[in-house]
């Protein structure tokens, strides 16, 4: 286990190295600090009176602040977890093609660890980096909230972990294929195209019911079967920000099946780093 | 062979994963849990519709105004001419016809009919009125009730049995029945009030304890009384129910325990108008307007922080349900007005008539 | 085994065991091709013993197979054929790779990192406390003593390449397996390079040496191996490779006549030597008494060697 979170804190050490992931958290940053201070919220026994963005009056509706505030939690909720899954997947599309870098590899494969601690410990790695930036945000807007109306909500950072499951499974998909085609552009699109599945296998039980009975809609229902349902786990991570009901039968299988489809495309990935030649 | 392995793990991994996703998610598509609720805030098309189908009292034309070149007055809506005059009055209306098709009204249906409805057969078979059937609307005013409608078959005599009646105007009669005292055979004595009871011309029925508001009221309809201002005007005829209230009636409806908002209410001389919408879930909107904008505005706010602090308090004290309708509670500022919106989602309402769904005793009424 | 390869075992004291740092036999090596298509195969059967200790060049003409020999050293691939043993284990298990030190020929270096920064992950990655104490002084070791403030994509070709070996001197290895150790770096450089090297094989490290510049691994290794169409064509100890039977090289003083020379037997050589065909010493002894006799005295003697460059043009043209 040792060796595996060596090589995860190593790849920490590189990104942080690197100009753009200090831009990243410089650019959540500043989007933070431009939203406290040109946000201005007028809360009143516990009612949202009045709201201003920039000294413009918001039309909003006298009710509870945490009401009042579902619409901003639930736009947040989902800029977290489809921008944090987008952003994810171009700014981590590279690591994995790096790790396979002619001298890089050589050198690596030579040291005293197994190949799949190699693997593993690049993929956790990248995994961290990517839910750190989530929950920097999530948490930043989590305390924007709670200092300007007293709202105190672990919303946002509940979003930013389901972001965070989800983008586990679409980049142990990234990785693997960088082991099949050593290029940062196709891990970028299998990646993108991972997340498009995913939100069409969120809403298979509604996209099915469109379909021919018979072979199109059985055809349509397997395929659909076995794609990590993206869309439903942000559908679920807006509720949870928003403090709604999930309209899940079970949260936690679906999560759990989740990181299951994440482990399986990582084992292939296994495979191929043993089997492959460098 | 160690290296295949690693192919056979993934392999059972994606199919745990797709059996695990397909009972995480389900199969069914989820039906929406929003509450569908229509806010009535003006006349829609259907309520245009309706209220030009009521213009069918047509006023007196006077000879002055056919020399002197006035376009003469336009049929009214009977129910509205009958109403007390002038603003700052108080007069709800329930479109029993609509109700009775919401499904608010199908509860309450429902309740009814488990409970017994003997009083609604009594009616129909002594009275010969439908009250399911030939009640249109019902006015409710602080003089009484007016209940508008068909009323050929009625037979009225049979209600009021001990009272006087007499013909009032071209359409109207009156029935009277005075005070009375009655002893019981226990040694108590019952006193009952004077009841007066209007009808006009087979469509209206008033009830009340005063003559003269009978007597006021075929007055308008007759054209003997002005009846160009009445307390609810066309264009506020929007919703399943609607209605003004005096900010002395305003302030009697609101908790005592809003002692502080009473007397706010009451200082800028608050009025409301009052419309609900039963056609899905329960839609209310009251719209408040007052004699200080300034000073309303604040009503409104802390109408709003009201709201909200009693949401809280449902939530600490765990009542979810009163907890869950708070939450459509909201107040629409406005320049010299405000909104107040609350809604209740059918599911509270069924829970609060749960009981209907007991079956009465065998011995009950 | 090829003829041309001298099997050489070092002395060791009876009744122990010979002490081998890589031991290889059968090695072959095959890369598919898509639908096993286009196979090419990079090592036929190659067998080698090196002991520990000992300094080794692996020296050959480009597509040999050199790199695919290092590669399944290390374990970074797997034989299509044969063993592989590495300190007396195999090199796919990582307690066997953590007692060996590498530089491939591309060592890829983080630009944004320092260079303390890059080996103290390094070491972390091997399993080794060092304190940071220690890696400025193997910095200092390797030269780049006044440069640890500067970040690594600042640094020279030779800079990086001396950040390289110092990577690969971490934690001590028992087997140092470098390819081209001192591309880029400057000629005093090298000198310098040869001179840690020679330490390292004072200390005991077997080195393993892959390099283009020819002179580098005279002058570095005690033995050498040539491979060629990823056969080993040659393999033992650097002198007795060079060594060119039966001939010598001999130089007589300047006033010797040369056609009288050549009537004895001798030929003309390069540099005023000549150089005469002796199997054994008595044919040498015979030829240099009828050079005496004809009046030419002898001022210097010895077998002639060819450079490693000649060893390699005969090998090669021998197995073409």
């Amino acid at each position: 286990m040792r060796p595996l979170l060596e090589v995860a804190w190593q790849v920490l050490v590189e990104a942080a190295q690197r100009k753009w992931t200090l831009a990243l958290f410089l650019g959540i940053t500043g989007v933070l600090v431009l939203l406290s201070w040109s946000l201005q919220l007028e809360v009143l026994d516990g009612a949202l009176a009045a709201s201003r963005l920039f000294g413009v009056v918001l039309r909003s509706d006298i009710r509870a602040v945490d009401v009042a505030l579902r619409p901003l939690l639930s736009v947040s909720a989902y800029l977290i977890f489809y921008g944090g899954l987008g952003f994810g997947i171009i700014a981590c599309c590279d690591f994995g093609p790096n790790l396979l870098a002619p001298g890089r590899i050589e050198h690596l494969l030579s040291l005293p660890l197994r190949r799949w601690q190699l693997l593993g410990g690049t993929f956790l790695g990248v995994w961290m980096l990517a839910l750190a930036g989530a929950l920097y945000g999530s948490a930043g807007l989590t305390l924007l909230l709670g200092l300007k109306a007293g709202l105190w909500t672990v919303g946002p950072v509940l979003a930013a972990l389901l972001a965070g499951v989800t983008f586990a499974a679409i980049y142990a998909v990234m990785l693997t294929a960088a082991l099949f085609v050593r290029s940062a552009a196709l891990s970028a699109a299998l990646g993108s195209g991972m997340l498009l599945l995913g939100i069409i296998a969120g809403y298979r039980a509604q996209i099915s019911v469109l379909l021919e009975p018979g072979f199109s809609r059985m055809a349509f229902r397997a395929m659909t079967a076995l794609i990590p349902r993206v869309s439903a786990l942000a559908d679920a991570s807006v509720a949870l920000a928003a403090s709604s009901a999930v309209e899940l039968p079970s949260l936690w299988s679906l999560l759990a099946g989740v990181v299951l489809f994440g482990m399986g495309a990582l084992a292939v990935g296994v495979w191929r780093f043993e089997e492959g030649d460098f | 062979m160690r290296r295949r392995s690693w192919l056979v793990a993934a392999a059972v991994l994606f199919m745990l994963a797709a059996v695990v996703m397909l009972y995480g998610q389900g199969e069914v598509v989820p039906a929406p849990a929003t509450v569908e609720v229509e806010f009535p805030r003006q006349l829609r098309p259907a309520e245009q519709e309706r209220l030009q189908s009521r213009r069918t009292l047509r006023p007196v034309p006077s000879v002055d105004m056919a020399t002197q070149g006035r376009r003469p007055p336009q049929p009214r809506d009977p129910v509205l001419a009958a109403l007390p005059q002038g603003r700052g009055r108080t007069a709800v209306v329930l479109e029993a016809n609509a109700l009775r098709h919401s499904p608010v009204g199908a509860l309450l249906l429902e309740c009814i009919n488990r409970q017994g409805n003997q009083g609604l057969e009594r009616m129909r078979q002594e009275l010969g009125v439908n009250p399911l059937e030939d009640f249109d609307r019902v006015v409710v005013t602080p003089e009484g009730m007016m209940v508008s409608g068909h009323f050929q078959e009625a037979r009225w005599d049979s209600l009021l049995r001990d009272a006087s009646s007499r013909s009032y105007g071209d359409k109207g009669r009156i029935f009277e029945q005075p005070a009375r005292r009655r002893s019981l055979p226990d040694g108590t004595v019952q006193e009952s009030r004077a009841h007066v009871m209007g009808v006009w011309d087979e469509q209206l029925v008033m009830f009340g304890e005063s003559v003269t508001e009978v007597q006021q009221a075929f007055d308008r309809l007759e054209g003997r009384a002005a009846a160009d201002n009445p307390a609810i005007r066309e264009e506020q005829t929007f919703g399943d129910i609607y209605g003004v209230l005096s900010p002395e009636d305003l302030a009697r409806l609101v908790p005592r325990q809003q002692a502080e908002l009473v007397e706010q209410l009451r200082q800028v001389g608050a009025q409301v108008e009052l419309h609900v919408d039963a056609r899905s879930d329960l839609g209310m909107v009251a719209h408040v307007t007052g004699t200080d904008p300034r000073k309303l505005q604040d009503v409104g706010k802390a109408m709003g922080g009201a709201l909200a602090l009693g949401r809280l308090d449902a939530q600490v004290k765990g009542d979810e349900r009163l907890a869950s309708v708070l939450e459509f509670a909201r107040v629409q500022p406005g320049l010299a007005s405000f909104n107040l919106e609350m809604a209740l989602p059918l599911s509270f309402l069924e829970e609060q008539l749960a009981f209907c769904r007991k079956q009465p005793d065998a011995g009950g009424p | 085994m090829s003829p041309s390869v001298v099997p050489w075992m070092p002395m060791c004291r009876a009744g122990t065991q010979p002490m081998t740092s890589i031991e290889v036999s059968g090695l072959s090596k095959t890369y598919t091709g898509l639908f096993r298509r286009h196979d090419r195969q990079a090592l036929r059967g190659v067998d080698l013993t090196l002991p520990r200790g000992a300094a080794f060049g692996l020296i050959g003409p480009n597509g040999a197979g050199k790199t695919t020999f290092i590669k399944l050293l290390l374990g970074i691939i797997r034989p299509t054929a044969g063993t592989v043993r590495v300190l007396g284990g195999s090199p796919e298990e990582p307690a066997v790779r953590a007692r060996i030190g590498y530089l491939p020929e591309r060592l890829h270096l983080p630009a944004s990192a320092m260079p303390l920064g890059f080996l103290e992950g390094l070491a972390r990655l091997k399993g080794l406390q060092v304190l940071e104490t220690e890696l400025e002084a193997l910095l200092a070791h390797v030269g780049l003593g006044d440069v640890i403030g500067r970040r690594i994509g600042g640094f020279s070709k030779g800079m990086r390449q001396r950040l390289g070996l110092a990577a690969a001197l971490l934690g001590k290895p028992d087997l140092l397996v470098l390819d081209e150790p001192t591309d880029g770096i400057d000629p005093l450089g090298r000198v310098e390079v040869r001179r840690i090297l020679a330490g390292e094989l004072e200390r005991g490290a077997t080195l393993f040496l892959n390099s283009h510049l020819l002179a580098e691994t005279e002058r570095i290794c005690d033995t050498v191996g040539i491979l060629s169409g990823g056969q080993l064509v040659r393999f033992g100890r650097q002198e007795e490779l060079r060594r060119v039977e039966p001939r010598w090289r001999v130089r007589f003083a300047p006033e010797v006549d040369g056609a009288v020379l050549r009537a004895t037997g001798f030929t003309h050589a390069e540099g005023g030597t000549w150089t005469c065909e002796a199997t054994d010493p008595r044919e040498l002894n015979a030829a240099l008494a009828r050079a005496r006799a004809a009046g030419a005295l002898v001022v210097e003697l010895a077998h002639e060697t060819w450079d490693l460059e000649g060893l390699l043009a005969n090998a090669l043209g021998a197995t073409a």
